[in-house]
Order: structure tokens, then C-alpha cells, then sequence
């Protein structure tokens, strides 16, 4: 090969069922594309170099929310800017505070959740809130459709279990009562809006001043973005007070496994996750009327 | 591939590799200069352009991306528009120094005042915060479309 880069096919669908027969055709290393915040960056620094790219932005059937029987369904190419104006992002607090503090509004405006999840990377702050709504991923090809837990979708550092044939269609997750339960989503970033050092999603549900229900998720501190079941136990069932979220908080260091990188020392992170989970907690808590 | 797509209010039809980003395509094919290039990674907003009305990094947007849809840049505002408000209010606050990050703010600014005529300073900066202004003449830069905002002096 040459120097010269090869351009490769370039495909848009007219349909999904379009785009689902073009992957089981197409030969080589076929690329979906969304939104292409990361791709484009990929392709620039050579990290991909793709003979086909299948552009599913402009399907409409892949994009937008709806929520019905107490659940809610996000297309794969709605927008961070899609999701956080829409109703749910209000009722699910740390959704729309993940997505807001993502990037800026240009990123926003066209990064998709679809995206995000497949890239996989751990450091993108919209997949805990999604790990925390024990969220479902619907993936469809050629031989038809499956579904899977986000958590069972997100096999490593920016793996996947989507097939090559495979078209992420969309995530889908139980809406949480609104009485009684409450959620944030903290972050750090060395400068605002800036790439998550560590992120804690946190959603609660509280009954007769008791910890009723607590789900914990991280962000850039494993391979992938994780729960941490160690927080989650140990604050279920106990009463609502500050010091069972602090001392439940101490507990992530069981579930994470921080690398020393330019955005911090592994020591400095697991310090941040208690932190950030605690804070976190307590937000949430107060939004689920929980008396602190 | 032949990417058709409107430019300012004016339909074109230009042939491009399908992954160039359409910075590119913008500078190059259509000769809107007024697209800058700065960080080429998608931090500093110098490239920024308005596609079906909203505020994006033409670095990060594919070619192929645009086939059928609208693109504006600060060369596709016209007289009377709040657009043109924008425009005046930089010149007028003293929001531009070097001018190189300029037509990127101003289209930031004006798809966020579409959207929230009524947004306080610190709406806006955090509206603003994809872009970068190497004079670092942030302060100035908030006065102009704050005055636009209708919230200034």
C-alpha cells in the first residue's frame, strides 16, 4: 500500500432494514456512522480505516425518544441535545446532568447515544446513568433482532458484544417512579465540560426513611463504565442519614480499578470516586425527599 | 460521491471523498473562508457552522453527512436578521481582537439566542464554552451577546 489513504464506500441507508442488509453484504471492515464526534477524530488519526461506512444519521426510525408503559425508548442516533431536552431527561435528573456537562453544545448538538455506546468508552458520562436504569440494548441484524443487558453489551475497554453484521437500534430502560426516588450524576473534569476524570451516577429510591432501593455507576474508572455493588449492599436497608452515604461511599474502592493516567493518579481517582459517590448520593437522596 | 446540499441559502452540488470533514469541503470546494481552521480535533469551535440551524464543529461533521441538508455560515447572514444583531454587537462591545475565532462565536451565539432569546450571562457561557478565543477576550466576547440577550446595559 501507498501512502495514500484508500476512500472508503460510503453507504446511506434508506431504511433500517436497508442498513441491516448493507452490513451482511458489504465486505471488509464496514463502519457504522452516527454522529461521528469520535469517529471523525478516529479517521483522522488513523485509529480506523474503514472500506465501507454505512451512515445511519439521517434514518429517522433510529432517532428520537418515546416513552409508554412506564418505560422509555431512546433511539441509537438520538442526540446528547435530543435526549437532554426531552421530558425524561427532567424526570431522570442524572441523565440530563450527564448530558449536559458532555463536551459543548456543538458536540451535543450531534454526538448520539447510539454513539456513545458503542464506541464504549469509559469515560463517556452517559453510560452510567444507563447502567443505573439497568438499561437494555436492542441490536438487529439480517437474522433478526436480541436484546441484551447494556451491562452484558459492554464487554471490555471500548468492546462490545455488537456482531460486525450487527446495527445498534437503540437502549431502552424502565422510567423510575417519581415518588420516593431520586438521581444525580457528578463528575470532575479539570476544566469544565471537560473529559471526566471521574463521573458517580447514583439513583435512589427511599421508603419510611430507609434506603429502600440504590443503584451506583462509574465513569472512567474500570475497563468499562461499571456498577458498584459493593456501595449499592451496603446502603440498603439502613436509614437515611450522612454518615451511611459516607460510609457507604468508602466502599467503591471494591468495585473500580483506576489506571494512573495525564487526568490523574489511580490513588487520586479512587479518592475522587468516594467523593464523587457520596455527593452524588446526596443529591440524589434529597431528590427522592429523603431527609438528610 | 456528489454531496447536494444547500449553502447559504443556496443549493450546491459538490464532488468530495465521502470522510473529508466538511471544513473542507466548506473552505476548499465552496470557498467560505470565514470557516476556520484551528484545533482540528474538535475543541476549539473555530470551524463551527450552522447545520439545519444548529451549532456544530465542521471538523467533526463528515462530508457525506450534509448531502440533502442546510449549512450557514457568517457569510450567509443577511441585513435585518438577529444574526446581523450578533455581527454588530461584537463589533460594538469590542469582541474582537485578532478576529480569528470570530465567526465561530457569532454562530454560536446566535443558534443559542435563537433558542433562548432571553439567556442570562452565565447561560451564555456556558452556551460558549465549545468555543475558544486565544485573546482570551472572553468577558468581551459575553458583553456582545449578552447585549443581543437583551439582559445588558
Amino acid at each position: 500500500m501507498s501512502g495514500e489513504r484508500a476512500t472508503p464506500d460510503y453507504f446511506a441507508p434508506e431504511s433500517v432494514a436497508d442498513a441491516r442488509r448493507r452490513l451482511a453484504e458489504e465486505e471488509g471492515f464496514v463502519k457504522v456512522v452516527a454522529g461521528g464526534q469520535t469517529l471523525m477524530l478516529l479517521f483522522r488519526q488513523g485509529f480506523v480505516q474503514a472500506d465501507a461506512l454505512v451512515d445511519v444519521s439521517r434514518l429517522p426510525e433510529l432517532s428520537g425518544l418515546s416513552t409508554g408503559d412506564g418505560r422509555a425508548r431512546v433511539g441509537a442516533t438520538t442526540t446528547y441535545a435530543d435526549l437532554a431536552a426531552h421530558e425524561v431527561a427532567d424526570r431522570v435528573t442524572m441523565l440530563g446532568e450527564a448530558c449536559n456537562g458532555i463536551a459543548d453544545r456543538q458536540v451535543r448538538n450531534a454526538g448520539t447515544i447510539g454513539g456513545a455506546l458503542c464506541h464504549a468508552d469509559p469515560a463517556f458520562d452517559i453510560v452510567p446513568p444507563l447502567l443505573c436504569l439497568d438499561a437494555e440494548v436492542s441490536i438487529a441484524s439480517e437474522d433478526g433482532h436480541r436484546r441484551l443487558p447494556l451491562s452484558a453489551f459492554l464487554v471490555g475497554h471500548m468492546r462490545t458484544d455488537l456482531g460486525p453484521d450487527e446495527l445498534l437500534e437503540g437502549v431502552a430502560f424502565d422510567l423510575p417512579a417519581p415518588e420516593q426516588s431520586g438521581s444525580a450524576y457528578e463528575k470532575h473534569a479539570a476544566v469544565d465540560d471537560g473529559w471526566t476524570t471521574v463521573g458517580a451516577a447514583t439513583l435512589v429510591t427511599v421508603s419510611d426513611g430507609t434506603f429502600f432501593d440504590v443503584r451506583v455507576g462509574l465513569t472512567a474508572v474500570a475497563d468499562t463504565a461499571v456498577r458498584s455493588p459493593a456501595v449499592e449492599s451496603a446502603l440498603v436497608g439502613n436509614p437515611v442519614t450522612e454518615d451511611a452515604i459516607e460510609a457507604a461511599s468508602e466502599e467503591v474502592i471494591a468495585d473500580i480499578d483506576p489506571l494512573d493516567d495525564l487526568s490523574g493518579s489511580a490513588e487520586y481517582k479512587r479518592g475522587l470516586a468516594g467523593t464523587l459517590v457520596a455527593r452524588s448520593l446526596a443529591t440524589a437522596t434529597d431528590r427522592a425527599g429523603g431527609d438528610l | 460521491m456528489n454531496v447536494t446540499f444547500e449553502l447559504d441559502g443556496e443549493r450546491r452540488t459538490v464532488e468530495t471523498p465521502p470522510d473529508r470533514p466538511l471544513r473542507e469541503l466548506l473552505r476548499q470546494e465552496c470557498d467560505r473562508k470565514s470557516v476556520k481552521t484551528g484545533c482540528d480535533s474538535g475543541r476549539c469551535g473555530s470551524c463551527t457552522v450552522l447545520l439545519d440551524g444548529a451549532a456544530v464543529k465542521s471538523c467533526l461533521i463528515m462530508a457525506a453527512q450534509v448531502d440533502g441538508r442546510s449549512v450557514t455560515t457568517v457569510e450567509g447572514i443577511d441585513d435585518g436578521t438577529l444574526g446581523r444583531e450578533v455581527q454588530d454587537a461584537f463589533e460594538e462591545a469590542f469582541a474582537i481582537q485578532c478576529g480569528y475565532c470570530t465567526p465561530g462565536f457569532v454562530l454560536s451565539g446566535l443558534s443559542y439566542l435563537r433558542d433562548n432569546p432571553d439567556a442570562d450571562r452565565e447561560e451564555l457561557r456556558s452556551a460558549l464554552s465549545g468555543n475558544v478565543c486565544r485573546c482570551t477576550g472572553y468577558e468581551k466576547i459575553l458583553d456582545a451577546v449578552e447585549r443581543v440577550a437583551g439582559t445588558g446595559n
